[in-house]
């Protein structure tokens, strides 16, 4: 097994809530100890509801938000060593949900293109190249260069997004939910555009999304967040056929069916609220909602179980319960 | 009971500068009957909801058609007419429940507002306002209904909505994207509250939606639109099990119902043509990998293929498919 690109350990982000430096400030514990690797050239989708942390972490990641608590490493360096930071921009690339916001309205999509290798020391030439390059492997017309953001449609401006992420050839791609403003048919060509080009230039991709069946479609491993913590992770298959934790059971029982046949299928759903992450919080962050909680959930948190094959389970009774699947 | 509660033939809206945005849809709805209506963003799908309230505003226009709701024809009405026919007769929720609710009123006074307007006496208003908020399974009603919306979650304000609209009891209740700005488990659960509720009172649902899984998850019938018009009408299992458009076709294929490892997902090559312009043949020669000459040319009819499937396709005559 190759070293790991991104190493992200005992992360934590608290938000104080009031009463800033003060000893007895309140926090939200947005991110609360998560860790997991990345390979090169690997996919890890994150999946979580709105609230789960998955943005958070992904703008720690991009260094974008500093940790409370916790390191994170790209290639070996911590992406906070000042004599790596120049080095850490070029190997990290990031493309946001809405493409519209993420394009400056009042330039060309070409100098929006231009301006990230200005700044990295490109000549004009040589900038011109890259880009006309660039954008061919996006399936992005020269045409198209010397349009306002405006004039594209919302396929097209995502290709922009990810020609200009891929332009100084990252290793590391942080994908925040690229594809959910997008309708169906640009969404599949998008999602296939992504897969060639990771397999072109062996990029990594950290896959964050709230679609289960995307995250199922683009991903090698995934990691299933609730409440600012892992609940499950491992290989694709792991976690969508063999899953252990209950939170993943009740997540993959709400999305809707491939077929109205499958209309009276057997549903875990979920009741209540995701719980207040403020303050002290005590046992399992999924027991106000599990339908298996026992007492010692609401104790003691459960330790992260090994289930075999790198497929990591947050539960105390992992493997013992009986999801009676279909 | 196959009595048709609403009746949509051949309606048209129009928006500024020519922009054809809904072309001759024409549809029914059954009594109790769960209909969808399916496509992508521009296709038309929320235009035509809004045409059937008449609520759509300059500079969009409804250029022609009909609407029966229960043999009653609705665009001829006054607006006073149809300002009885909403929330009474015809219920609707919008995507985002938080557009839809007053930040300033408590969202069980919102609720009352209709029941009061139908003269009920006020107290009786109120304790059926509760009691619909148990009906909607929001956990404790009784104080759930002096909250004001921003206190409360989407989830919570979505079913504020359906009880809203629920317990005037209206025949039919259009639904735009209702879930569409919610958490899958959240989702989840409005769905099921919407099949629950509409058995319950025998409501004919109009469900809007871009997802063909809450289509197979709800809808009894299902209509496929694209560019403006419906291309595909039928039940739902034909239309999951034997789709004839190429269209819906190809977007089906189009869903990520795989692995990377299993292959690639289909794509649909182009894009929309420009409503603003004429458009000579079939709106999706272009894009569709059967185009003939004839596609190019003239635009194809709805033609029954079989009982109760609908089609408009040359490609598709009477039950022969094209796959």
């Amino acid at each position: 097994m190759s070293e790991p690109l991104l190493r992200v350990e005992h992360l934590k982000k608290y938000f104080p809530l009031r009463g800033g430096l003060k000893k007895n400030a309140a926090f939200v514990r947005a991110v609360d100890d998560v860790s997991f690797t990345i390979r090169p050239g690997e996919t890890l989708g994150l999946v979580g509801e709105s609230g789960s942390g998955k943005t958070t972490l992904a703008q720690m990641i991009l260094g974008l938000l500093p940790p409370t608590e916790g390191t994170i490493t790209l290639d070996g360096a911590d992406i906070w060593d000042k004599a790596h930071r120049a080095q850490f921009h070029k190997s990290i690339g990031a493309v946001f949900q809405d493409p519209a916001s993420s394009l400056n309205p009042r330039t060309t999509v070409y100098r929006s293109l231009e301006r990230p290798l200005e700044l990295n020391g490109y000549s004009k030439g040589d900038a011109r190249d890259l880009i006309y390059e660039t954008a061919e492997k996006v399936n992005l017309g020269r045409e198209l260069l010397e349009r306002f953001p405006y004039e594209l449609s919302g396929g097209q401006q995502q290709r922009v997004s990810i020609a200009r992420a891929i332009m100084l050839r990252p290793k590391l791609l942080v994908l925040d939910e690229p594809t959910s403003a997008l309708d169906v048919s640009v969404q599949a060509q998008t999602l296939n555009e992504l897969l060639e080009l990771q397999q072109k230039f062996g990029l990594a991709y950290l896959f964050i999304t709230h679609n289960l069946s995307v995250v199922r479609y683009m991903s090698d491993r995934i990691c299933v967040l609730y409440g600012g913590k892992i609940m499950e992770l491992g290989e694709t298959e792991a976690v969508y056929d063999h899953y252990v934790h209950p939170y993943t059971l009740s997540l993959l029982s709400s999305v809707p069916p491939l077929h109205p046949s499958q209309r009276n299928r057997k549903k875990y759903l979920l009741t209540g609220d995701m719980p207040s992450l403020i303050g002290e919080l005590k046992g399992c962050r999924f027991a106000s909602r599990c339908p298996f909680a026992q007492d010692s959930c609401r104790e003691a948190e459960p330790e992260c179980k090994d289930m075999g094959g790198e497929h990591l389970a947050a539960c105390a009774f992992a493997g013992e319960l009986d999801f009676q699947k279909d | 009971m196959e009595e048709k509660i609403l009746q949509v033939k051949e309606l048209s809206v129009s928006f500024s500068g020519g922009v054809q945005a809904v072309s001759k849809v024409s549809f029914d709805l059954n009594r109790g009957e769960t209909f969808a209506l399916v496509g992508e963003s521009g296709c038309g799908k929320s235009t035509t909801a809004r045409a059937i309230m008449r609520l759509i505003r300059a500079p969009g226009r409804i250029t022609g058609g009909e609407v029966y709701f229960e043999g009653k024809e609705l665009l001829g009405l006054s607006e006073k007419e149809m300002t009885a026919v909403r929330g009474k007769n015809i219920g609707m929720i919008f995507q985002n429940p938080l557009d839809s609710l007053n930040p300033v009123y408590t969202s069980g006074s919102q609720v009352a507002e209709g029941l009061i307007v139908d003269k009920m006496e006020k107290g009786e208003a109120w304790a059926l306002v509760e009691e619909t908020f148990r009906d909607v399974k929001i956990p404790d009603a009784e104080k759930r209904v002096k909250s004001y919306p921003h206190e409360i979650s989407g989830g919570m304000r979505q079913r504020v909505m359906i009880g809203m609209m629920l317990c005037r009891h209206p025949k039919l209740l259009i639904a735009d994207e209702p879930t569409t700005a919610l958490d899958v488990t959240i989702q989840a659960g409005i769905i099921e509250l919407m099949n629950d509720l509409r058995r319950k009172y025998d409501t004919a649902v109009l469900m809007i939606t871009h997802d063909f899984g809450i289509v197979a998850d709800m809808a009894d019938r299902v209509g496929v639109m694209y560019a403006g018009e419906i291309v595909e009408l039928g039940d739902v299992f034909t239309i999951f099990d034997h789709p004839l458009h190429p269209y819906t076709r190809l977007l089906m294929k189009a869903l990520p119902v795989i692995t990377k490892k299993e292959g690639r997902l289909e794509t649909i090559p182009g894009t929309v043509p420009d409503l603003s312009k004429p458009i000579q043949g079939c709106r999706f020669a272009d894009r569709c990998p059967d185009a003939c000459d004839a596609c190019r040319q003239y635009s194809p009819a709805m033609v029954e293929a079989e009982p109760g499937h609908l089609c408009a396709c040359h490609r598709v005559k009477g039950g022969e498919g094209n796959e």
